[in-house]
């Protein structure tokens, strides 16, 4: 209990004490203020009068000349700070430790995704990194802005679908109708394309279609030999597409040939 | 400081000035820098002045302080009297390790004292050489306060913002600090002008 009133007792000269100094500061005399405290007045008075004499002191004053040779120094300083350095990626990276994840992160994203395309590209129809090469050709496709370069991306893919409906013809075997549809398709695309060029494009573009249709059409009469009973008529539809294709390819070609009947 | 009056700024203007001369120091104009420079300066230099043994030292000390402010000016956020203070302690703080002051001191005190009582407090007025001689008395946080709040004249909730600590806990470190220096005073045979 003594502790505690002891405590109560510290505490409170510490609080008054502040109070004082506060009031002396604001200009009443130390006799004045203790009035209020008579009970702390014996303890408080030597502290406060302490508290005068301190704050009364001339304020230690250095030297003007070791003030101007810091001023030099510190202008020295800035101007080091300021001149240009040379390129140091660890210095930035040193100050900014977010840069340092972000660049770390943005390299990982680059390589792995650089690696996955470059892994993708000679997936075949049902590979986990199948539907990668195809988005990466959509990609492609939507950043080509011109007609003719769309065309010959159409060619290429449209080789691509052949190459690969070529590797998974086997005999006996179903035949992928949805690759076929896909190939065909392709170079159909190809042709709508060409359709929108000037006649000097069309003409120089339409060459690469056709060899990609002449190739198609050769891979379809090799698959009517092996293919399976089932798919037959699935395959003699694709050749009767694959002829109009070469049709509207010789339309392209020769436009004048008004005897020619363009499906 | 006669040499450069703008130091002399009022309590209300202060913040602004400064302020002021921290940014124009930070995109570097040199006046700016300058007007920081002497202000930083003469902050420091009381604040380290009782706290080591020669004036020397102090100017030294100060120096440094105001050399590494600058220098690190540029990631200066927040308040700049904390950050500037918490530079300044932990230079004294190299300086005591570097120099076993601290050891010194205790060491040189027990001859000055005796000499001190018979010469110097016989004047029986507070100096500046005997506020120091009595706050190598205090403890390091005491003598922060004393510095903070009687020689710099910050509030309770300056320093305490400065030292880290609660208002409370500012007010008890004040009335142990006095206290401890009015104990000293007195066996030095030191009696308050008032």
């Amino acid at each position: 209990m003594t502790i505690f009133r002891d405590k109560v007792m510290k505490t409170k000269i510490e609080e008054i004490l502040d109070e004082l100094i506060a009031e002396v500061k604001r200009g009443r005399s130390v006799d004045d203020c203790l009035r209020e405290y008579p009970e702390y007045a014996d303890e408080l008075r030597p502290l406060l009068h302490l508290v005068n004499s301190i704050a009364e002191l001339p304020k230690p004053e250095p030297s003007a000349e070791v003030i101007e040779t810091v001023i030099n120094q510190a202008r020295v300083l800035l101007s080091e700070q300021k001149a240009p350095k040379g390129f140091s990626l660890r210095e930035i990276f040193a100050l900014r430790p977010v840069m340092v994840r972000v660049a770390a992160i943005t390299l990982l994203v680059f390589v792995v995704g650089l690696t996955t395309v470059s892994l993708s590209a000679n997936s075949l129809p049902g590979h986990m990194l199948y539907p990668i090469k195809i988005a990466t050709e959509r990609v492609q496709l939507l950043l080509t802005t011109d007609t003719k370069g769309k065309a010959r991306l159409h060619v290429v893919y449209a080789g691509k679908r052949t190459d690969e409906f070529m590797s998974l013809l086997t005999p006996g075997v179903k035949i992928n109708e949805d690759l076929l549809a896909k190939m065909l398709h392709e170079t159909g695309l190809a042709i709508n394309c060409a359709e929108l060029l000037d006649e000097n494009s069309a003409l120089e573009i339409i060459d690469q279609i056709y060899e990609c249709s002449k190739q198609q059409m050769k891979v379809l009469q090799e698959a009517r030999h092996c293919a399976c009973d089932g798919d037959t008529a699935v395959i003699e539809e694709a050749i009767q597409d694959c002829l109009n294709q070469h049709k509207c390819i010789e339309c392209i070609k020769n436009p004048d040939a008004s005897n020619r009947h363009c499906p | 400081m006669k040499d450069y009056p703008s130091l002399h700024l009022r309590k209300d203007l202060e913040k602004y000035e400064l302020r002021r001369f921290v940014d124009g120091a930070k995109k570097g104009d040199e006046d700016a820098l300058s007007q920081l420079c002497v202000y930083v300066y003469s902050r420091i230099y009381s604040y380290v002045f009782y706290r080591v043994n020669q004036p020397e030292d102090a100017e030294d000390l100060t120096s440094e302080v105001v050399l590494k402010v600058i220098k690190a000016l540029k990631n200066q956020r927040g308040n700049f009297h904390a950050w500037m203070y918490k530079i300044a302690k932990h230079a004294l703080i190299d300086f005591y390790r570097k120099k076993a002051v601290r050891r010194e001191l205790s060491l040189s005190d027990l001859s000055h004292d005796i000499a001190d009582k018979s010469a110097d407090f016989s004047r029986q007025t507070l100096t500046r050489e005997r506020l120091r001689k009595g706050m190598q008395r205090l403890t390091e946080e005491q003598r922060q306060v004393i510095i903070l709040r009687f020689i710099e004249g910050f509030s309770n909730s300056e320093a305490a913002e400065f030292m880290g600590k609660s208002v409370g806990a500012i007010k008890v470190l004040q009335f142990r600090a006095l206290r401890a220096l009015r104990d000293y005073f007195s066996r030095q045979g030191y009696e308050d002008k008032n």
